[in-house]
């Protein structure tokens, strides 16, 4: 029996597997494409969360086991998230600097803002983090 | 036109590889053996490399869509492509040449 919060794909694959994580935000019309051209070169493609695409084959020896061959390539990855970020951002930023606030004091409003703030916090730092990533893939 | 060209110097390796196997149209994972295979194996794209590659090189302008069968994209060079691919060789002769003048310098005295 499985722990509580953990994830089966109900898949059985023998023996090692390696999973690598891209990112794109598959429009309708590119998304045949883009799994075919996986499937092509030896990758299922095992879901996706939030424009994170899963995908996946079997270890083997001699087999290539990068999706990316370079670092450039792998920067552009995490360059592509940032926009998706800051806008997810906006939206507690925006929302603490509304006028609403201080204009009827409650308790429960505090605890609102205080909550936007920490997500908006939380999103700063992934936004670091993803520019220092950048930074490590690109410096020589 | 050449600050067109310029901007998208130097192509990475991998991107370099890409665009000489789009001198006739190929689909992807075409354009991944080709490329293994022009760059004797010393370079694999990987599929999300190539991904990257399709989506902004076609964006941007060096290469475009020509036929789409069963899911495969195929792409080839356009006029510009060709003007960068060019303007890439070009570098990458002299950069040979000048490596290939003090190569001889750069080993031990005595060795062959």
């Amino acid at each position: 029996v499985a722990p509580p919060g953990s994830y089966t794909s109900g898949v059985e694959v023998p023996g090692p597997v390696i999973y690598r994580l891209d990112y794109q935000h598959l429009k309708g019309q590119d998304r045949p494409g883009y799994l075919q051209l996986f499937e092509d070169a030896g990758w299922e493609h095992a879901g996706q969360m939030n424009n994170w695409q899963y995908l996946r084959r079997p270890e083997v020896s001699g087999e290539p086991q990068e999706i990316f061959a370079d670092t450039a390539s792998n920067a552009e990855k995490y360059r592509r998230v940032i926009p998706f970020v800051v806008i997810i951002g906006l939206l507690p930023g925006v929302q603490l600097n509304s006028s609403l606030y201080g204009r009827w004091p409650s308790i429960g409003l505090e605890i609102v803002r205080f909550t936007l703030f920490c997500v908006f916090l939380m999103l700063v730092y992934s936004l670091i983090r993803i520019g220092l990533r950048i930074r490590q893939l690109t410096k020589p | 036109m050449t600050d067109k060209i310029l901007k998208f110097l130097p192509l990475t390796e991998s991107r370099y590889y890409i665009l000489l196997a789009l001198i006739e149209p190929l689909y992807g994972y075409g354009v991944m053996r080709k490329v293994e295979q022009l760059g004797q194996g010393a370079v694999r794209p990987g599929p999300g490399t190539l991904d990257g590659a399709f989506t902004t090189l076609e964006k941007q302008g060096p290469i475009a869509m020509v036929a789409e069968e069963e899911r495969r994209k195929s792409h080839t060079l356009t006029a510009l492509g060709r003007k960068v691919l060019l303007a890439q060789i070009d570098r990458l002769h002299v950069m040979a040449l000048r490596g290939t003048q003090i190569a001889g310098r750069l080993k031990p005295p005595g060795a062959k």
